[in-house]
């Protein structure tokens, strides 16, 4: 099974094929996080449009999608979006802030049968996660929402991006998920906002939290680091993302619209893109100024990164950079710590 | 073949993709990927509104060129197969 499976990822990848897309169906959102990338009121996909992405998206190769705002359960018609998008075979992962989900929402998304609902915890206090979110409640209610997904059947994976505020309450966060059954993911990168402007990264961890927050995995790091085989990440060859206005991107994190799925079909965007394509074949030595880096190995660099931070995809990342340094540092001192 | 008489459907729950000649599955209940190749993918196709096993069959035999018995076998473990991953429903006729 696993070796036909891998067979069919070479497939997908030599191809090109979009299986998974992220897909953003509003920029409406009730919270006012202070480390969100997102800039509000920027589109939000008509029902009609979503079920004409839709099709576009089956026709292009999809079968995995990734529903992302803003927030998704602002829609009046989200239900009819996850049954129409369930019918047409697709695998739907949810985003959310989980604020809006009560017990009416249990029955449907059982129904909808979502492999995935990935909510917003971005603190293990109250005071925290309603201090980033900017709304009074906001956590009881995503907490209460992760325990009626959770009672119900559904798989839920708690979501944290990692910031100074709440930086102290990591671990506690990890025993809550573990206390509730669930999954969780600790983020501590912080994007600047789509549209360029780098004030959120304000809440960014300092380079000693960094230090020992990834000092906490440590452990997991291979003997031996080469980047330079997988310096490329799957965005713009199997995933991809399209926005609440129907641009098409290599991923939610690299804003750079290669076309419009309302002036052309998804599937010959996919093909024909030239900036899709030079990702596609860039390889280690295409990075400026990544060539001679002493860091090369620790480097895991995110073109998405890159065009936010200085508008290049191809060149360096600050953000990794700084995180390739860290893990020099960590991976020396794993090293002497076994000649020790 | 015991699967003559039943309406057989794909579970809409089941989320899939067409690659190339494989169908890759998401099964609704584990999550877990499923591919099928060959003739399986020929049933799946045939099966995107329910279908009788009996027609599922007789458009298999006009297809392919194997013995009607390895046929019947074919449909029937696929269709064990998928019921017992739930992406394959059966309904009296």
């Amino acid at each position: 099974m696993s070796n036909i499976w891998t067979k069919v990822k070479n497939t997908i990848r030599e191809n090109n094929i979009p299986i998974e897309m992220v897909i953003e169906l509003t920029r409406r959102c009730n919270l006012n996080c202070c480390h969100c990338y997102n800039v509000k009121n920027r589109g939000e996909l008509s029902l009609k449009q979503v079920k004409d992405m839709v099709r576009q998206l089956r026709q292009a190769g999809c079968l995995f999608a990734i529903l992302t705002g803003g927030e998704i359960f602002t829609r009046p018609d989200l239900y009819e979006i996850l049954m129409f998008m369930r019918r047409a075979g697709l695998d739907i992962k949810i985003f959310t802030n989980g604020t809006l989900i009560d017990k009416t929402w249990i029955e449907k998304l059982k129904e909808v049968s979502p492999s995935l609902i990935g909510i917003s915890i971005l603190g293990a206090k109250e005071r925290t996660h309603d201090g980033i979110t900017g709304i009074p409640g906001s956590f009881r209610k995503a907490m209460a929402a992760v325990e009626l997904l959770k009672a119900a059947g559904l798989s839920v994976n708690i979501k944290c991006a990692l910031m100074r505020q709440n930086y102290s309450e990591y671990q506690k966060i990890i025993e809550m998920a573990k206390a509730l059954g669930v999954t969780y993911v600790l983020d501590p990168v912080i994007s600047p906002r789509d549209d360029g402007r780098d004030d959120v990264l304000a809440h960014r961890l300092q380079e000693k939290e960094l230090a020992d927050f990834y000092g906490q995995q440590v452990e997991q790091f291979p003997e031996s680091l080469t980047a330079e085989d997988d310096f490329y990440c799957s965005a713009g060859i199997s995933l991809g993302c399209i926005s609440a206005r129907g641009d098409v991107f290599p991923c939610v994190q690299l804003p750079y619209a290669v076309g419009n799925i309302f002036k052309q079909e998804l599937k010959d965007i996919w093909a024909n893109s030239e900036f899709l394509q030079k990702m596609r074949t860039a390889a280690f030595h295409d990075a400026k100024g990544c060539l001679d880096c002493r860091l090369r190995a620790y480097c895991t660099r995110c073109p998405g990164l890159a065009y936010l931070e200085d508008q290049d995809a191809f060149g360096p990342s600050r953000t990794a950079c700084l995180n390739a340094l860290i893990y020099e540092k960590l991976h020396c001192n794993k090293r002497v710590e076994m000649v020790r | 073949m015991k699967y003559l008489k039943k309406k057989i459907g794909r579970n809409p729950q089941a989320a899939w993709q067409e690659i190339e000649d494989k169908i890759v599955i998401v099964t609704p209940r584990t999550k877990k990927i499923h591919i099928v190749s060959g003739c399986g993918s020929r049933i799946w196709q045939l099966i995107e509104k329910p279908r009788l096993g009996a027609s599922v069959m007789d458009m298999l035999a006009d297809e392919f060129s194997a013995e009607r018995k390895r046929l019947e076998k074919d449909l029937e473990d696929f269709i064990e197969e998928m019921v017992s991953k739930d992406a394959v429903e059966l309904k009296d006729e």
